[in-house]
């Protein structure tokens, strides 16, 4: 064989040695990806095994979640979960927890910061303060024009609505030994339990009491409620819920879902 | 940009298509906000990330992922008003054999059996593999390189396939500029690569099933600009990408800011359930 021959096939095969390089082995490393999300046309870009993460409601503890530890008002923004999505503790860096569409009723999560592409919301789990990111691309979004506020000292409820108060109430708040929680929430559900008669809607919030690890059978879950005897109005006597009198409570039941509702010392 | 540049961004993207993820992902939120990161796959994890929202020039560094292909030793970010630059200092495309995702097994083996054909000598049949391969897209790396490349492959079980001595980036209102300086290949200084790129350079047809994309510029539906450095797309329908090296240029901060509100919320519908509270 000639030498130049020889020449020409080894270059030949050297630069179909680099195509191959780049179409095989790419290829198939970014279908090894696909295959192992098993989840080849899923939008979500999500790398995540939903199934190893723990959900965030209202019953679970997730330690590793950020904390927010922001008092302000947010300009109203909520978001709902179109379905399962990966929580981030940082944008793409680290999912520890998931959240679904799904809790009383459809989840809607108060938005407290916003980065290209990336939601940071509160979640409904403990600890209180849990926070993380969604994906914006995956969620619905909402505004929602209203802010309650509960106020412990005072022991006052203030809805704001658009920015002007649309009302204030005096509440009954924990008591000194089950003291309700100073923070940011939301309302995470509406809820009719037959179980309970002294309200007749509930309206669960994404926080829990700090000094009751349960209570009644449930996580201790604080929340907005009605109260059939007006004497606790303006007093801390509760486990940690916020009783409302019934003119509050009907305008609570307008407030949307994952409205942001904020309890403060004052 | 020359034959030879081709050849040391096809070993680009062997080594870095393992980093490609699934997803599309866009946020079309109006923005006057610019910002600058070194990675992300499908929109996610932009790392290190530096983004300025007050008109104030904003600046950052750090290190890549952490990631069994591709390291970065320094990557240096800066924002301000309607620009934005990232610089990638060091960028090494490659690793140790062992250190690949499992799933990569498939295509190391068929390499390394095209290495074995080419090592014989004199050069034997080509192998089957190399069938139907789009041809004539990938210039001629020298034999001597592509042994050198399959040694490693064969012996070493080290693939280091290409170095970037600096990947610079930046967008400057609704202008972007890419340049590569010090690119090496296999070892071998790759001077053809060095300099300028031209906009949306593509180094790989289009039926190609990894596509690898160089100063890719986008004016976005939002009014922002974003030049991404080096883009690696693969998977069917092209929905795994990888961008290296991104800016984006929002607009002027004095510019009025369209708004994007979210439509109302609507009042919740009580439903059934047993959850005690605290009461």
């Amino acid at each position: 064989m000639p030498g130049s021959t020889l020449e020409h096939r080894a270059r030949r095969v050297a630069s179909l040695l680099a195509t191959l390089s780049v179409v095989v082995l790419g290829t198939a490393l970014v279908l090894s990806v696909v295959r192992s999300n098993g989840a080849s046309a899923d939008p979500s870009g999500s790398h995540v095994d939903l199934a190893k993460l723990p959900s965030a409601t209202t019953h679970a503890t997730l330690p590793g979640a950020p904390q927010d530890r922001g008092t302000d008002a947010t300009d109203g923004e909520v978001v709902h979960p179109r379905r399962v999505v990966p929580v981030y503790a940082e944008p793409g860096r680290r999912a520890f927890a998931k959240v679904g569409p799904t809790q009383f009723g459809p989840t809607w999560l108060p938005v407290v910061e916003r980065r290209a592409g990336w939601s940071r919301v509160l979640l409904p789990a403990r600890p209180n303060g849990a926070a993380g990111w969604v994906r914006t691309a995956l969620v619905d979004r909402r505004t929602s024009p209203y802010l309650v506020r509960v106020h412990l000292s005072s022991r006052t409820l203030e809805i704001v609505r658009d920015g002007a108060t649309a009302g204030t109430w005096n509440v009954a708040v924990g008591a000194s030994g089950t003291p309700t929680p100073t923070g940011r929430t939301f309302v995470l559900g509406q809820v009719v339990d037959d179980q309970q008669s002294f309200s007749p809607v509930i309206l669960p919030l994404g926080t829990h009491s700090n000094t009751l690890d349960s209570y009644g059978g449930g996580p201790g879950t604080v929340a907005l409620h009605g109260w059939p005897d007006a004497s606790v109005f303006g007093q801390a006597v509760s486990h940690g819920c916020v009783r409302v009198p019934a003119d509050a409570l009907a305008l609570l039941q307008q407030v949307p879902l994952g409205t942001l509702v904020i309890v403060d010392e004052q | 940009m020359k034959a030879r540049s081709k050849v040391v961004l096809a070993a680009v993207g062997v080594v870095s298509a393992g980093l490609v993820a699934y997803a599309p992902v866009a946020s079309s939120a109006p923005t006057t906000k610019s910002f600058a990161y070194g990675f992300s796959a499908n929109g996610e994890g932009q790392q290190p990330y530096v983004e300025s929202t007050d008109g104030q020039q904003h600046e950052t560094g750090g290190n890549l992922p952490e990631n069994p292909l591709l390291t970065g030793q320094l990557v240096y970010l800066s924002a301000g008003d309607d620009e934005a630059a990232v610089r990638i200092a060091n960028l090494t495309f490659g690793g140790a054999l062992a250190q690949l995702p499992p799933e990569a097994t498939a295509g190391i083996e068929q390499l390394q059996a095209a290495c074995a054909a080419f090592e014989q000598e004199p050069p034997g049949e080509l192998p089957p593999i190399f069938e139907n391969l789009p041809g004539g897209v990938l210039e001629t790396p020298t034999p001597e390189d592509a042994a050198a490349f399959c040694t490693q492959l064969l012996d070493d079980e080290i693939l280091n396939a290409a170095e970037l001595r600096a990947l610079n980036v930046s967008c400057d209102g609704d202008r972007g500029a890419v340049e590569v300086a010090g690119a090496s290949v296999l070892g071998a200084d790759a001077p053809g690569l060095t300099g300028p790129v031209d906009p949306d350079t593509t180094l790989l047809p289009a039926e190609s099933p990894l596509q690898i994309t160089l100063n890719r510029q986008t004016q976005n539906a939002d009014g922002s600009f974003t030049v991404d450095g080096l883009v690696l797309t693969a998977g069917p329908g092209g929905e795994g990408e990888v961008v290296l090296a991104s800016t984006t240029c929002g607009e002027p901060i004095a510019t009025p800011r369209v708004t994007d509100d979210p439509p109302p919320a609507p009042a919740p519908t009580p439903v059934p359930a047993d959850i005690p509270v605290t009461g």
